[in-house]
């Protein structure tokens, strides 16, 4: 697929920021234990960014399956349709998609708003909004590339 | 807000939302909007705020054990972007390769354990797939009988600590605060027996199968390989030692073992071996989140779904209803293993396991099975319905390794389904088998 260099740039800092964050996790998950074993103590701070880390692993993960088309649901029934039928089927199955993402960006946008009122984590390095904000954005990322797939004609598959 | 909530009172508006989610379903849509969605009706028709279900989803940040999935994912596909899978298939054919059968059997350990590691049972057909199936054919079996036992291999192991979907299985089932308590390391202990019945009974019909070919043309056993395939092996074999002795322990957590199991293949894999580059992790890295990403968001939404059943008193009316038709736990069990297999191959393992268990469990307590028997049945029939006829994920996936007609795959599965089946059938009528390490 042709892509803009600009969207190219974008989903290259997205692979490159995924690929940081996982690193991070097994870097820092791996030190935990070590310190709960040979040191006898916790890391409280260690402990909140891990959430976080797996909150952003998740959510860019969730964007990145859904540029690659790549979310689970049951693809055997749309098989034996033909051209038309299976057009109408993605763009059924992709805006209804689209649809739902576009909600949970908005209430995932008010679980920010309330998180910002009366913060439930003290200990990480961000206050805990400001880690929230990624449900919201990739959630609106995801309406993006749902709505993208509804209209576009799928590639071939090899 | 309030004219929704009492649109939905009507049952004629719920019907209609509920047939046209089927559609969307069978049009293909992602499982984690269907699932929000029916969460959403269900809130809305509660009168209750639709930000709860995104309080509801950022709890997969809060749970601890849920770090095990990116963690043991990392791991699963760098071993399998590794040579790892061909050193395995090395080892174990230098150790059992001559006996009658033993490459197959080969093939059924190595499949086993890797799929125990890295859980997504579709990673091992493409990792292993394409050094056994060679090996195989050289060995003399019958093509027919390999690709049946690869497709069939595939999900094989799921039974296995620390494979994902026990953990997904133990999560999902502490939402609905059972008694006894589901406890994650009960599940990896209840496993073993049942998923080395399954490896036995396959064992045998390798054993059967194998081909009689004259003794020159077959792999004889020789000391020596044995040694240069150890020495070549010698980071690999630690591994599941260690997880099994941290399991055994009890002392470790879940995403503990997970850590430790991540940081050693990283470290391994990157460094000591290096059969991935630095500038290869970027990718390996995102096509594992990927999956991640993919698991999760539906194991997100069906927090907010199971938060919502529970506080609408769903699963209770619904055992209220079951009881009424079904008046035995036998026959119960029989319809469970019928339905888990149909919606086992059509909702493809980890979307079956965070849909059905919140509905399921509750209706099988009622009936008096042990909430640690029943993940081990759920797993179970899972796994035979990954490759079972005719739109197991497995099935294509094979299809498209092997670039074999699926029709042909088919075929070559149909014994060792019923093999696995009976399997199934004994694991689900006889509990001790799960339940009797845990001395229950």
């Amino acid at each position: 697929m042709s892509v803009s260099p600009l969207l190219n740039t974008l989903h290259r800092i997205e692979d490159a920021l995924l690929a940081l964050l996982a690193t991070a996790l097994v870097v820092i998950a791996g030190a935990q234990i070590g310190t709960r074993f040979f040191a006898d103590g916790s890391l409280l701070w260690a402990d909140s960014l891990l959430k976080s880390l797996v909150l952003w692993l998740v959510m860019l993960g969730a964007l990145a399956a859904a540029r690659t088309e790549s979310h689970l649901g049951i693809d055997a029934l749309t098989h034996s349709l033909g051209t038309n039928g299976q057009r109408l089927m993605r763009f059924a199955a992709f805006s209804f998609a689209a649809l739902m993402s576009l909600a949970a960006a908005y209430y995932g946008l008010e679980l920010v708003r309330f998180e910002r009122e009366s913060p439930s984590d003290v200990h990480g390095l961000l206050p805990s909004w400001v880690v929230l904000l990624i449900i919201p954005t990739a959630f609106a990322g995801m309406t993006l590339r749902f709505a993208h797939s509804a209209l576009v004609k799928p590639e071939p598959t090899l | 807000m309030e004219q929704l909530t009492a649109l939905l009172q009507s049952n004629f508006v719920l019907m209609l939302c509920g047939v046209l989610l089927v559609l969307f379903a069978a049009a293909g849509a992602p499982f984690f909007a269907l699932i929000a969605a029916v969460a959403m009706l269900g809130f809305a028709r509660a009168g209750y705020d639709l930000t709860g279900i995104m309080v509801e989803f950022n709890r997969i940040s809060e749970m601890p054990v849920l770090i095990a999935i990116p963690l043991f994912t990392i791991a699963g596909y760098l071993l399998a972007e590794s040579r790892t899978p061909q050193r395995i298939v090395r080892l174990a054919n230098a150790a059992i390769g001559a006996v009658p059968g033993g490459l197959a059997i080969v093939a059924l350990l190595a499949c086993a354990a890797f799929t125990a590691l890295t859980g997504a049972s579709g990673v091992t057909i493409v990792a292993l797939g394409a050094v056994l199936l060679p090996a195989l054919r050289q060995g003399g079996y019958d093509d027919r009988f390999n690709l049946g036992l690869l497709t069939t291999s595939g999900s094989l192991g799921m039974l296995f600590a620390p494979a994902l979907p026990l953990i997904i299985y133990g999560v999902v089932a502490q939402q609905l605060n059972t008694n006894p308590p589901v406890v994650i390391q009960d599940l990896f202990i209840a496993g073993a027996l049942p998923g080395i019945m399954m490896l036995l009974a396959l064992a045998i019909y390798a054993f059967i199968k194998a081909p009689r070919i004259p003794v020159e043309s077959k792999t004889r056993f020789s000391t020596s390989e044995l040694i240069a395939a150890l020495k070549d092996s010698v980071w690999e074999i630690p591994l599941p030692f260690v997880v099994l002795a941290a399991i055994m322990s009890g002392k470790v957590a879940p995403g503990e073992i997970a850590a430790v199991t991540a940081l050693y293949v990283v470290f391994v894999v990157l460094i000591v071996r290096r059969e991935v580059k630095f500038s290869e992790l970027g990718r390996v890295m995102r096509e594992a989140m990927v999956l991640v990403g993919a698991i999760m968001t539906i194991l997100g939404m069906s927090l907010a779904l199971t938060n919502m059943l529970i506080d609408q008193d769903i699963p209770t009316k619904l055992f209220e209803f079951v009881q009424l038709h079904i008046d035995s736990k036998i026959t119960f069990l029989i319809i469970l293993n019928l339905f888990l297999l149909v919606f086992g191959m059509l909702l493809e393992g980890f979307p079956a396991i965070v849909i059905l268990t919140p509905l399921l469990l509750p209706i099988a307590i009622g009936y008096g099975i042990d909430p640690i028997h029943f993940g081990i049945i759920f797993v179970a029939n899972l796994q035979i319905g990954l490759f079972l006829p005719p739109v197991g994920m497995n099935l294509f996936i094979a299809s498209m390794r092997f670039k074999v007609p699926i029709i042909q795959l088919i075929r070559s599965s149909v014994p060792f389904f019923l093999i696995l089946l009976a399997c199934t059938l004994i694991i689900t009528y006889v509990p001790a088998l799960s339940l009797g390490l845990l001395g229950r």
